[in-house]
């Protein structure tokens, strides 16, 4: 999709209006399939099973058995949903060939639209429940409050995130809004102006590169007032802008600030910030399924200018998503830079884990798997993606913990090799 | 009957073929009541360590997804290889390079000067390179080696069965699970999940006569939604392409990119797919063919979309 | 031809030099043309030698 953005840019063409509709309609779909998947896949094992449970059973199985087959049902229906819509217009759900220059390939007929709103008014209900779920588990549960809001977990940089004109909320488009430790507003950019505010550095480690605020040059892996270091992804998103553009996703962000403030460095907070979007993507999938030019079948304005180059932005489910290429007068690209979503958080994401293992890890204390698990749920907030983020497709990114002693001796190796 | 083991893994991949796998959706659970998932990185959390610790063919079956990009994907497969009795490249990744593989167009030395000197947010006067050792003063910090070529898993590992795709459908995931619960495996070197026919022949857009006058990009043209989408001058991979996607692109009214790779027989979907589009040029002279050729922008590109790695070049020269 | 034209393309995207390909129609009573014409592409191509991406990996010992 972002591709398909800066693909408008390339060849000077505006998308319908119909077009740009149905790709947030879409792309609201996306979100709330990727929310689903990594709230209950990935997060709620850690919270529902307990951090330390066996890894045998602390995942989306463990949970659906403690929880219950019909709300496990319930979470596989609505993210199948999501998938659904998006198979609806681009033929599959992962992969889909449909965004073109100035629009898309395939619209939604009137029986289509119905099923979506059908589909759209069930993710409303469900992103309810899920922000209920995460009330009674996680809020009215002492233990995981102070989790959430206690010292290992909290990293404090600066925030970015995609908003609208009243610095709502937006995943498909606007401007991207970066704000300082104080939550103040420190620039607002437009895609094509992304390099004058955002830099990579390289370390002789990592295939990954480290994004930052070119501005204040590399201030290297520091966190407070000043770092050039910024997060993206829910929580980058949700301290970057002024609250949500949809009724009932508004609500729960005032719930969100009350409790952990305003902007809130918690990094746990991420998963609660999650569902406040995935409340805001089905309102806001809703809102278009019954918008009256969806169905409209002026999907699509022929490019006329020579393709040259362009950059499209928009919120992938891991951070800010950058999309830049150069191409030849055919339109094939010559040269292409991508800033991906997890990459906006690298630097965060070894801070993070730094900052767990640190604190949660004392001399004399045994080191047992809960605590190797409890510093990876500092790296599992981010949600990351590591293949797309290297461009290099490596895969899975091992981690490993060398715990040393006070005398630097190698103690004990906790690997998830 | 004791409960099957399951492992899946991704090298160099996308995870959608993970997405994929999820989209079996409840049927999730009745893979659950049958089989146990020994290692899934993406969803249940064991490590390398455990699947070390595993004996010799204690896998039932491993779904294989990713090409083979570094040293650590080699390893990994090597590894799940030795613990699992069925190995399947799942996703077109694994089976034939995928879009990964496309980076075989370029040299690893290119590809890193772009990455970490030349693109222009990178801030790099240094020169500061990714290094597979690297002294910092709690240890020695390590990497996998970037492989001068992208791999497909056969290159690296014997490998039992083929499921294409990019990612494979849901559908014909559920169907394959249900054939490996039964016990009733195909031969060795099979490809499953797909069938034999091409994309053309479950194609259900009107066809009348292939010639063509004109080569178009998808963006130059409203699409009719109707007709063949080769007969409309798009270079479809339909007439090359194993069918089994159930012709989703198509039915996005775009052009069929090749996902499934060729069918049983074929060896290089590329030069198929010459022979194929060379025969419907409709050209009265050498010079009018040539000008009509020309039109197709980016040939390499497109026929070998995603499966340069198991192609017979294999990489640009 | 068409294949041919379209075939060149292709493999000149992929970095194999027009030199190494030829397209030749020989009869079967052309016996003599035809060990000529092998003969003189044979010469051709070891003149080229290796692949340019072979040649750099021999070279530069960028394995």
């Amino acid at each position: 999709m972002a591709s398909g953005k800066a693909m408008d840019v390339v060849f000077g063409v505006e998308p319908t209006s119909a077009a740009k509709k149905l790709r947030e309609l879409f792309y609201s779909a996306h979100m709330i399939h990727s929310h689903i998947a990594h709230f209950y896949a990935l997060a709620a094992p850690d919270f529902v099973m307990g951090p330390d449970a066996d890894p045998a059973v602390r995942n989306i199985l463990g949970v659906i058995g403690k929880v219950g087959l019909e709300i496990g049902g319930e979470v596989i229906k609505h993210r199948a949903y999501g998938q659904q819509i998006q198979a609806m217009l681009g033929g599959k759900a992962t992969h889909p060939a449909w965004t073109l220059p100035g629009g898309v390939s395939k619209g939604l007929t009137e029986d289509e639209r119905k099923q979506v709103e059908e589909m759209a008014k069930s993710c409303v209900e469900f992103g309810k429940f899920s922000l209920q779920l995460f009330d009674d588990v996680v809020l009215k549960n002492q233990a995981y409050v102070d989790l959430v809001v206690g010292d290992a977990y909290k990293l404090v940089t600066n925030y970015m995130g995609l908003v609208d004109e009243n610095n709502k909320i937006n995943f498909y488009d606007g401007k991207v809004r970066v704000v300082d430790t104080e939550g103040k507003e420190l620039f607002k950019y437009s895609p094509r102006e992304y390099v004058d505010y955002v830099a990579e550095h390289v370390e002789p480690y990592s295939y990954l590169k480290y994004p930052y605020l070119r501005q204040r040059g590399w201030t290297g892996f520091t966190e407070g007032a000043g770092t050039a270091i910024y997060q993206a992804a829910p929580l980058g998103r949700i301290n970057a802008c002024d609250g949500m553009a949809t009724p009932v996703a508004q609500e729960a962000y005032e719930k969100f600030v009350s409790v952990v403030g305003h902007p809130t460095h918690f990094v746990l907070a991420t998963h609660w910030a999650r569902l406040v979007e995935l409340m805001y993507a089905c309102e806001r999938l809703l809102e278009l399924a019954v918008d009256e030019e969806i169905t409209s079948p002026d999907i699509r304005t022929i490019p006329t200018a020579t393709p040259k180059e362009g950059v499209g932005i928009l919120e992938a489910p891991r951070g800010t998503l950058t999309h830049h290429y150069a191409t030849d007068s055919n339109g094939i690209v010559v040269k292409a830079n991508l800033i991906v979503g997890t990459t906006n958080n690298n630097a965060p994401i070894s801070m993070a884990i730094k900052k767990a293992a640190t604190s949660l890890i004392k001399p004399g204390m045994e080191i047992t798997n809960g605590l190797l698990n409890m510093v990876e749920m500092a790296f599992r907030a981010y949600d990351p993606c590591f293949s797309c983020a290297t461009h290099a497709i490596l895969g899975e990114l091992p981690l490993k913990i060398n715990v040393y002693d006070s005398r630097g001796e190698l103690v004990r190796t906790l690997s998830r090799e | 009957m004791s409960k099957l083991k399951l492992a899946s893994y991704w090298a160099a991949a996308c995870g959608g073929c993970d997405v994929a796998i999820l989209d079996i959706n409840e049927k999730i659970v009745d893979v659950a009541n049958v089989a146990d998932i020994v290692f899934w990185p993406i969803a249940v959390d064991f490590k390398y360590s455990d699947v070390e610790a595993y004996a010799d063919g204690y896998i039932d079956v491993c779904l294989f997804h990713g090409a083979i990009r570094n040293s650590e994907g080699e390893h990994i497969a090597k590894l799940l290889r030795q613990k699992s009795k069925v190995m399947v490249a799942f996703g077109s990744c694994a089976v034939a390079g995928g879009i990964p593989g496309l980076a075989n167009f370029k040299r690893r030395e290119d590809i890193f000067e772009r990455v970490y000197i030349e693109s222009n947010s990178t801030q790099n006067p240094e020169r500061v390179f990714p290094q597979t050792k690297f002294a910092v003063p709690e240890g020695e910090l390590e990497l996998p080696e970037f492989y001068k070529d992208v791999k497909c898993l056969a290159d690296v590992v014997d490998v039992d069965y083929f499921m294409p795709g990019c990612p494979p459908t849901a559908d014909q995931i559920w169907a394959v699970v249900q054939v490996i619960a039964s016990g009733a495996l195909p031969p060795k070197g099979a490809f499953v999940g797909c069938s034999n026919k091409t994309m053309c022949d479950e194609c259900k857009r009107v066809k009348t006569e292939k010639k063509v006058k004109k080569f178009y990009r998808p963006y130059e043209i409203m699409i009719d939604s109707e007709k063949c989408l080769l007969e409309q001058g798009l270079t479809c991979m339909g007439p090359v392409t194993r069918a089994g996607c159930g012709n989703q692109c198509t039915s996005a009214n775009l052009p069929c990119r090749g996902c499934y790779g060729p069918v049983d027989g074929v060896i290089d979907q590329g030069a198929k797919y010459i022979s194929a589009l060379a025969s419907i040029v409709d050209a009265d002279t050498p010079e009018e063919a040539d000008r009509i050729i020309s039109q197709i922008v980016d040939p390499a590109g497109t026929f070998y979309r995603y499966g340069l790695p198991g192609s017979l070049l294999r990489r640009a020269k | 031809m068409r294949r041919y034209q379209l075939m060149k393309k292709v493999l000149e995207q992929l970095g194999v030099e027009d030199q190494r390909v030829r397209l030749e129609w020989i009869s079967s009573a052309e016996g003599t043309k035809f060990a000529k014409v092998i003969e003189e592409f044979t010469e051709q191509v070891r003149q080229l030698g290796p692949f340019k991406q072979d040649q750099k990996t021999a070279a530069g010992g960028e394995g």
